[in-house]
């Protein structure tokens, strides 16, 4: 018995020491097996235009990591308060928006102040980062370019939606920086110009079409020219146009191909951006054009724009090619998907007060890769070559050069086959580029408000409203309606920002 | 097969028994009042025999002639043994016990955490459940076993789908994303719904940080222990019991089901928006027989029966004892297509030799049931359905489908989905552990147990093609399969010492621990099926996808605990732990938590001798600091995530159809620099017994403040993190008191016990994240609808936060009287609107016009539980109640709100029109949401008194059993949730969500069935 109580003791003893030894010093040491970290990344080439891809990925604004997403985030958000539309009374979500009643609670406007600020973040890590992988000093230079180019174009749509807004030029690197106070406009756009000033020194005219949708020179130039328009420096947006004119873009003859997809990055595009039908590996890069615009009717032209159309006739009386191309109206020619072969009448009945949009609205149930009337691969243009050349004239026309804007305006209706403008004054043609050329050539295509901002935030954007028959004009308010209000989650969660006035 | 080997077992039982030339020792067992003891067990030291007593309190025991030492026992009696019984061959001696009731507590052990205590001398709040109690209620939850015993411990359901888990929590919100209490079985964390509750020997609930500190780092939300049932000394025990159940749903939700008075709503909703009526209303009034009058709900809800067997033998003898148990219960759930099954084999034992102890607890359980998408959404699909939509159609698929009436909601069939998909899970839980006790000296034990739990999870999908029209459809089968496995081992060793000399007495308690987690988990879907017979994923012929992740845990700690006692008057106990966690960084990895309490036996003292009602009084009072680490492993460690979302990829190229470029970047901070989040907390309480122990009264009241609570609080959108990062970012303080209240009285034929238990908390934040007015909202009742909780500093967790309503406007006069300044505050409303009150007196109904309105967490709580003999009947009875409990009535919201055409409630039949101005139901708007904000229009009282089970059993007489060689039968009926009395109006105000945030907003998840039991409790 006290042998075995000896031997049994020993035996313990050896246990625990066993137990002890094989207990590694490590033992709380773990390495997430699951992704790579900040040290591990970045290395490579391929790292960084990996970085760079991931940045562009927050323009699609799919808030709902989906088709739907990118129409409500960034499509009618961008839209909803312009003059020349009407929006659906169904369309809740925009329904205060639209009204010029927007709550600082609004999913929408939380939706595009949170992926805006992430494409900063996204960008700073590019522009930080970079620097240090292996590969050549110019194409480090150039993806730098793209992460400049792509922090200023999220300056660019946070300033002119807000006002008064946090400037991001860099991450954070603990948890104090999380917090960061509001800069003034002028400290915004002084950021947005030198950034864009080495973008368009380092990035290259043009990619492989592989890679069609990389910022170029020309988006640079292009975006950098529109950043002084927007301050009113009129010269040296004229230059930077000047050089857009320069390179090697030209109008595409069919205007109604620029929205259906069928022409993507054509000769007029400047930059987009990209969607695709592909859904390979159930990843969803879509948008929801042809519900949207097509027979949902989420919101279509008002009469002020719809007389404009129903007067841009060609020289022998017919409506112009962008007429065509942008609505579908009570007219036998005028035609759409959902019509099913039928005509306007047949589907609308013999309506000719309302019009609706065919621009963006583009479906072709033939093409079998997944698409259906929700889907859409059609990319969303930011600037387009005609645009340039309506911000040129714009721009001479204030310097006083009124008859070279006439002709670069004239460039933009040869094309349409509109009739040509031959003379007007300077007031003339400035309320003719307002309110009657950028509408035509370029109403949908979300650049509207910002206009309207930068020609009347000192002055009385109401009346405007009110003498385009703006449903809701009387509710406009010209010292708060001209900026969305800093979205609630923001001023909860940070000391430093305070709210928008009036909201 | 089973039957006949049963046959066999019964008539070989007798045989033993009376076989051999055996003497008896026969006698009766009495109390002080001379009644006899019912069920006592007698057993014969020494030996393996041993009877209980039958109805009049006699047995018999046969046994071979000699001199034994024979006792007595009964629950809530002490003891006594009767020694030098001589029994002679042929002859029968007959002895008879007269036991006393002794104090409730004064035996109890109660279990700690790495050792035990005597009730009397714990210094800390633990609460006992004792296995009479946690058997009471038939049932395969041991939550519901809980609920209503312990004072200040809330178990809540948040579904009654078959297999669901409920909810449970030691008083109150500890933290802020996780509040369950940390699980120890056997001396093991471990999962609780494995464990069978009829496999449970007793529950012990450590509820303040000074008895929970032991545990350190995971026991900020209290811990409980549960110990399992181990075979005993004696006889070899046969044990079955069985019960069927039939559950009915309690589906009355007022529905419209008649399609007339459903157009009638219709047609009243679009007159007063003043649209034109849309196409179903034309239809329906050209031919209304072309339309259904479908009652969905009652499509969609069933009777169903559910049924569990509960097998187990037991014995052993001094050096050797085993426990060998099975279950089986099988579940149909009260919503069509819905089940659980499950099955579970518990093997216990010890052996001993010498100073040597060695034993394992081994359980297998495997669980698996039908998913439904959701469950706290099904009904919000059921509630779009309209009466006019057929639910079976002469369509492809049989169905019918809504999409093919124009004007009614776009929604799919719910029984069709019901029926069609195939979407389960099957979960299997192997928990082995094993130990090894050495007595060292006498007084001085050494443990050293290993444990492995192996949980594997699987989740399978599959949802078939089908064909209901154009519109509603699924053009392609897809199927996914989702398998998680966890290894979970455990090492520790740890010893304990006693020593008592004089009036001192005191243990000491030292260990060590190392515990890892090792999960991972594989994912993968396919779709294009050649046929939906074929369900694997190897069948599928196109959109292979698969995926995977894996995490590990690993923790080690140091933890002792010292007890003193002088003279049993004068208690202290005082616990260490020592935790390092691989969840945070080497510079914070270590936490320590300590705590101690004090105990004072007041009526030991010479000046307590007179006071004779006083059996035993003893004040106690403790203070402890416990940890919590429930959050995301590798969360300092900053994190590159690539191809995760549209967030990340991006279609560069050429045409509208081209490739994806995979992304990649950092999408959120990681959390750097974290601490151990800590709660310290002091509870003082006593404990009284009375009139000679009928009467007992445990009060206790607490104060904690949980610091750096490891919570993602919102972080500025403007940083550009994706989701803001664990950080030490919140606090929030606690209080509350617990009382419980026992008396029994045995003294005459009819016996009973009664125990009541009240328990009221409160809650407030004291701090959450950086910002001025940092505020997290929840209750979601749907994404139209403002959040509906809002949670502050200086609030309560989840308050409700709610415009105020003051009626509705009866007529124009109304609305033009409220004014302010003059000036209308509410221009656009008409009769029948709702009146908002101007809260701030702006002039305008506004966000700020919002006000806290109470929580979805009850003031207080309150338990009852009665339990009564008569002769061979027994009766027990269980009620719960909770008072000032608020809730949002989703559903009613819901079916209120016409923003399109789908399901209707009652109410909207009596809504105010100029004809039937007296209303107080808001007119009828279609797709004008103006009556439907977040308002306390939708808040109701949801206080409840609920007869959560009665019981009435009968127990058959000795005498008969004896003849088939029965020990024991016992054959009851019962009812679940028979009556609830509340002034609410939705499925169910006992609905409580895991979420604090969420906790009152009632999405009407699976209804908790009313459910009638009869079974059958056998002893061999």
């Amino acid at each position: 018995m006290e042998k075995i109580k000896k031997h049994f003791t020993g035996f313990l003893l050896l246990l625990i020491a066993a137990f002890t030894f094989s207990c590694e010093e490590n033992f709380l040491e773990v390495t997430d097996p699951n992704n790579l970290t900040p040290d591990t990344f970045w290395k490579t080439e391929a790292d960084a235009v990996k970085g760079v891809t991931a940045t562009y990925a927050l323009f699609q604004y799919q808030l709902w990591g989906g088709r739907w997403g990118f129409y409500e985030g960034w499509y009618e958000n961008m839209q909803c308060r312009s003059d020349l539309i009407h929006l659906a009374d169904m369309w809740a979500p925009f329904g205060g928006m639209s009204r010029y009643e927007a709550s600082p609670t609004s999913y929408v406007i939380d939706g595009f102040w949170e992926f805006t600020y992430q494409a900063l973040y996204a960008s700073n890590q590019v522009i930080e980062n970079v620097p240090n992988v292996a590969a050549d000093d110019a194409t480090k230079q150039a993806l730098i370019g793209e992460g400049k180019f792509l922090r200023a174009y999220a300056h660019f749509l946070l300033v002119n939606t807000f006002g008064n807004i946090v400037l991001v030029n860099s991450t954070p690197k603990s948890p104090d920086e999380f917090y960061k106070p509001q800069a003034s406009q002028a400290e915004v756009w002084a950021l947005i110009e030198s950034d864009l000033q080495e973008a368009k020194s380092v990035l290259p005219d043009s990619y492989p079409a592989e890679w069609n949708g990389r910022a170029t020179k020309g988006a640079a130039t292009a975006l950098l020219g529109k950043a002084y328009l927007f301050q009113d420096k009129w010269a040296q947006a004229a230059s930077e146009f000047e050089a857009v004119k320069s390179m090697s873009y030209q109008l595409v003859d069919d205007y109604e191909s620029l929205f259906t997809g069928m022409n993507e990055h054509s000769p007029e595009s400047i930059f987009e951006i990209n969607f695709t039908m592909s859904d390979e590996g159930g990843r969803n890069e879509r948008n929801s054009f042809p519900a949207m615009m097509g027979p949902w009717k989420m919101e279509h032209p008002n009469e002020y724009l719809k007389n404009l159309y129903m007067n841009d006739l060609t020289s022998d009386g017919n409506f112009s090619k962008r007429v065509f191309g942008s609505i579908v109206f009570n007219h036998p020619e005028s035609d759409i998907w959902y019509f099913d072969g039928g005509t306007f009448e047949d589907y609308y009945g013999a309506d000719d007060t309302n019009v609706y949009w065919r621009k963006f609205g583009y479906y072709n149930s033939d093409n079998n890769n997944g698409y259906s009337w929700s889907h859409s691969g059609t990319n969303m243009p930011i600037i387009r070559y005609a645009d340039v050349l309506l911000m040129l004239a714009e721009a001479q026309n204030e310097m006083g050069n009124t008859g070279e804007a006439i002709n670069n305006i004239n460039l933009v209706r040869e094309r349409a086959g509109s009739t040509l403008i031959t003379s007007m004054d300077q007031t003339s043609l400035r309320e003719h580029i307002r309110h009657v050329e950028r509408p035509l050539e370029l109403a949908g295509e979300c650049g509207r408000f910002f206009d309207l901002v930068r020609w009347y935030k000192n002055g009385d954007l109401k009346s405007v409203l009110q003498a385009h028959g703006r449903e809701d004009w009387e509710k406009f308010d010209n010292g708060i309606d001209i900026y969305y209000p800093i979205p609630q989650s923001e001023v909860s969660a940070n000391p430093f920002v305070t709210q928008n006035p009036g909201y | 097969m089973k039957k006949k080997y049963l046959l066999s077992l019964l008539m070989f039982i007798p045989i033993l028994v009376f076989s051999q030339n055996n003497g008896k020792i026969a006698g009766k067992v009495v109390d002080n009042s001379k009644l006899p003891l019912i069920g006592a067990n007698i057993i014969v030291l020494n030996t393996t025999n041993g009877a209980a007593t039958d109805e009049d309190g006699s047995f018999e025991i046969s046994i071979t002639p000699g001199t034994y030492s024979v006792r007595a026992q009964f629950v809530g009696f002490s003891s006594q043994t009767i020694e030098n019984v001589v029994v002679e061959a042929g002859k029968t001696t007959v002895i008879e016990f007269n036991l006393e009731m002794e104090a409730l507590a004064a035996q109890e052990i109660v279990v700690i955490g790495y050792g035990v205590q005597k009730k009397t001398e714990v210094t800390g709040a633990v609460t006992s459940i004792s296995p009479a109690d946690v058997q009471k209620i038939p049932t395969t939850q041991i939550a519901e076993a809980i609920q209503g015993a312990a004072p200040g411990v809330n178990v809540s359901f948040g579904s009654g789908a078959p297999g669901s888990t409920p909810n449970i929590k030691i008083r109150g919100a500890g933290s802020l994303e996780n509040n369950d209490p940390l699980y120890i079985i056997d001396g093991v964390p471990a999962d609780i719904q494995y464990v069978n509750p009829a496999d449970i020997e007793a529950i012990d609930i450590l509820k303040d940080a000074s008895s929970a500190a032991i545990y350190g780092s995971r026991a900020a939300n209290g811990v409980i222990l549960v110990t399992t049932k181990r075979g005993k000394p004696g006889d070899l025990k046969i044990n079955y019991s069985t019960y069927l159940n039939s559950q009915s749903p309690d589906a009355d939700f007022p529905f419209i089901t008649n399609s007339r008075d459903y157009t009638n709503v219709a047609k009243q909703a679009m007159d007063n928006v003043g649209q034109d009526y849309l196409q179903f209303i034309t239809d329906y009034e050209a031919n209304p027989s072309a339309f259904s009058n479908s009652d969905w709900q009652n499509a969609y809800f069933r009777d169903a029966v559910e049924q569990k067997h509960d097998l187990s033998i037991s014995g052993g003898t001094k050096d050797f004892n085993f426990s060998v148990s099975g279950l089986y219960a099988n579940q149909k759930g009260t919503i069509i297509n819905t089940d659980n099954e499950r099955m579970s084999l518990r093997i216990n034992s010890d052996f001993k030799k010498g100073r040597l102890k060695i034993g394992e607890s081994f359980s297998v359980g495997k669980s698996k049931g039908t998913s439904r998408w959701n469950y706290t959404f099904n009904f919000f699909h059921l509630a779009r359905m309209s009466p006019l939509t057929p639910i079976w159609d002469n369509t492809p698929s049989g169905y019918g489908t809504q999409w093919d009436i124009s004007g009614l909601a776009l929604e799919g069939n719910p029984i069709l989905q019901n029926e069609i998909n195939e979407l389960t899970w099957d979960d299997v839980n192997i928990l082995a552990s094993g130990y090894l006790e050495y007595d060292i000296l006498d007084d001085l034990k050494y443990t050293f147990r290993v444990s492995q739990n192996i949980d594997n999870k699987y989740e399978f999908n599959y949802f078939p093609e089908y064909f209901t029209s154009d519109a509603d459809n699924n053009p392609t089968t897809n199927m996914d399969e989702t398998r998680e496995r966890q290894y979970h081992t455990i090492i520790e060793t740890f010893a304990n010492y006693n020593k008592a000399f004089g009036k001192h007495s005191f243990t000491l308690m030292g260990g060590y621990s190392q515990e890892k987690i090792d999960n991972r988990e594989t994912f993968a879907s396919v779709k294009g099926f050649p046929s939906t017979e074929l369900r694997v994923l190897g069948a599928g012929e196109e959109g292979d996808n698969a995926g995977g992740d894996a995490w590990e845990w690993r923790q080690r700690s140091f933890f002792g605990r010292i007890t003193y006692a002088f003279d049993d008057k004068y208690l202290v106990t005082a616990n260490i732990r020592r935790d390092g966690s691989s969840r945070f960084d080497s510079e914070n990895r270590w936490g320590t938590f300590p705590s101690f309490s004090l105990g004072w036996r007041l009526s030991k003292e010479s000046f307590f001798e007179g006071i004779d009602f006083i059996t035993d009084l003893k004040i106690r009072g403790g203070y402890g600091e416990l940890g919590m680490q429930e959050f995301d492993d590798y969360a300092y460690i900053a994190k590159i995530i690539k191809d995760w979302n549209s967030r990340l990829n991006y279609p560069f190229g050429e045409g509208r159809d081209q490739g994806i470029i995979v992304g990649a970047r950092a999408l959120s901070f990681p959390s750097v620099g974290i601490q151990w989040e800590t709660s310290k907390e002091t509870n003082v309480g006593f404990d009284m017994a009375l009139f000679g122990n009928r009467m007992t009264l445990t009060a206790d009241y607490y104060q904690r403040e949980s610091e750096g609570i490891l919570y993602a609080a919102p972080i500025p959108l403007s940083s550009g993190s994706y989701s803001p990062p664990v950080v030490n970012s919140a606090s929030i303080e606690n209080n509350g008191l617990e009382l419980g209240i026992g008396y029994r009285n045995y003294d005459n034929e009819f016996k009973y016990d009664i125990n009541a238990s009240i328990s009221t908390y409160s809650n407030e934040v004291t701090k959450l994240g950086q910002g001025n007015e940092e505020a997290v909202w929840g209750g979601e009742i749907h994404w139209s609808m403002d959040l509906t909780t809002k949670t502050e500093v200086g609030q309560p967790i989840g308050s409700f936060f709610l415009y105020r309503t003051d009626g509705i406007f009866k007529s124009q006069a109304e609305i033009d009287a409220y004014t302010k300044d003059g000036n209308l505050i509410m221009p656009d409303a008409q009769p029948g609107d709702l009146k908002y009150v101007d809260v701030n007196g702006d002039g305008r109904i506004s966000g700020d016009d919002k006000e806290f309105m109470g929580s979805g967490a009850p003031d207080a709580e309150f338990g009852v539980n009665f339990s009564a003999r008569y002769k061979s009947f027994d009766i027990s009875l269980n009620i719960y109640a909770v008072t000032g409990k608020q809730m949002i009535n989703g559903a009613r919201w819901l079916t209120m709100r016409l923003d399109k055409f789908a399901g209707m409630h009652e109410d909207l039949l009596d809504a105010w029109t100029p004809q039937n101005a007296d209303s107080n139901i808001p007119r009828v708007l279609y797709a004008d949401d103006r009556n439907a904000q977040a308002s306390d229009y939708w808040l109701e009282d949801a206080d409840y008194l609920r007869i959560r089970h009665i019981e009435i059993g009968y127990t058959f007489p000795k005498g008969i059993l004896n003849a088939l060689g029965v020990g024991n039968l016992r054959i009851y009926v019962a009812a679940d949730n028979l009556i609830t009395i509340t002034g609410y109006d939705g499925y169910d105000p006992g609905i409580d969500y895991g979420s604090l945030f969420d906790r009152g907003a009632d999405r009407s998840p699976y209804p908790v069935p009313k459910q009638f039991l009869t079974g059958i409790q056998l002893g061999l």
